[in-house]
């Protein structure tokens, strides 16, 4: 049977809806300042992240090969510039990065940047120290050949995404695996997939507007 | 990951056949994933299950093929390979090919007709060309 997602904004949410610029709906990752990130609460303390979770409808097994990368804008267009453009922009971001605070404090982060572990600490989430492990990722910087830029070349789930909602409350999956989501009812490899994204902008960046892409999930299911 | 054969710009459903070896009928999937249980893959008996295939049909053309082959002896599952996104506000899901898990690898076919192996044992795993010349 066909297996379809849910991306959510909250652990239990429907796909994510917010109005974007030129009449689609997504994700809204807000304003974002030169030197600084969105979402943004508090700079110093490194606070202000967006959650994304990712479910699904599977009743027989797990899926496999979660991984995500960011194309260009398939809805209405509704940025500063165009979709072509803004991917490049971003890719662009993301390969210059050469921020080395995941507050920005040095104000030489840019791009869309993923933390892929939704226990992470406030003191740690996005730190640059993460991208060893594979918990951060940066789409459009090279991860020996991987830059997140395509589908041949998307980011691993990484493991420490995995949860496990219990009807009241989030818990660590028991024995998660790489890429793996199980169905609703699995403790080991957990039910979804809970990952934290920013957008950052370094602070000589020069162009402003709306910046539109998209973020695709891909993945494997049984037949 | 070894890259088998390609037949770019042209676009490629999937299905999935399992030959027997006692003479049973063979079961085939559908040209799109299955909507009910019983029509999985993953639920068909796998008594003497001979061999595991994968057909293509070229979505405009309409023409039939087979893409790639394995033995039924250490087959392991069928898997559609797909990607989720919201376009102008609706959530769509794309199925963009299909691959065979095997013991001693995985084969996969893409929409656009490449195949790739993730190559481990060449007898067992097989891509099939269009005049049935086998690697």
């Amino acid at each position: 049977m066909a297996v379809v997602l849910t991306i959510s904004e909250t652990v239990t949410g429907s796909n994510v809806s917010d109005s974007l610029a030129g009449g689609s709906v997504g994700l809204d990752f807000g304003q974002v300042t030169n030197g600084q990130f969105a979402p943004l609460i508090s700079q110093a303390a490194n606070t202000g992240h967006q959650d994304i979770f990712i479910r699904h409808d599977a009743v027989v097994d797990p899926i496999t090969d979660v991984k995500f990368y960011i194309s260009q804008f398939s809805g209405t267009y509704g940025g500063a510039n165009s979709a072509a453009a803004d991917f490049t922009t971003l890719s662009n971001y993301g390969a210059a990065d050469a921020g080395a605070n995941a507050n920005n404090a040095d104000g030489l982060s840019r791009g869309l940047h993923i933390d892929m572990d939704w226990q992470v600490s406030t003191a740690n989430q996005f730190s640059y120290s993460r991208e060893a492990t594979g918990q951060k990722r940066i789409f459009g910087k090279d991860y020996t050949g991987k830059d997140g830029l395509s589908l041949a070349n998307a980011f691993d789930m990484h493991v420490d995404a995995a949860s496990y909602w219990n009807g009241s409350s989030e818990v660590d999956a028991t024995t998660p695996v790489t890429g793996q989501i199980g169905k609703s009812s699995d403790t080991v490899l957990g039910n979804r997939g809970h990952i934290r994204a920013r957008t950052y902008l370094h602070t000589a960046a020069v162009d402003g507007g709306i910046l539109q892409f998209d973020v695709v999930a891909s993945y494997a299911y049984t037949a | 990951m070894e890259k088998l054969a390609t037949d770019a710009g042209n676009r490629w459903l999937f299905r999935w056949i399992f030959h027997y070896a006692d003479h049973k009928p063979a079961k085939v999937g559908g040209w799109h994933p299955a909507a009910r249980l019983e029509d999985m893959a993953t639920v068909q008996s796998r008594d003497a299950l001979a061999l595991v295939m994968i057909e293509g049909k070229h979505f405009t053309s309409k023409e039939q093929r087979y893409f790639a082959e394995a033995t039924g002896e250490d087959f392991i599952n069928i898997q559609h390979l797909a990607i989720h996104f919201q376009s102008a506000g609706l959530v769509r899901t794309h199925v963009y090919g299909m691959r065979i898990i095997h013991r001693h690898g995985i084969i996969s076919c893409f929409e656009n007709g490449e195949v790739l192996r993730d190559d481990r044992h060449y007898t067992q795993l097989n891509i099939i060309m269009p005049e049935s010349t086998r690697f």
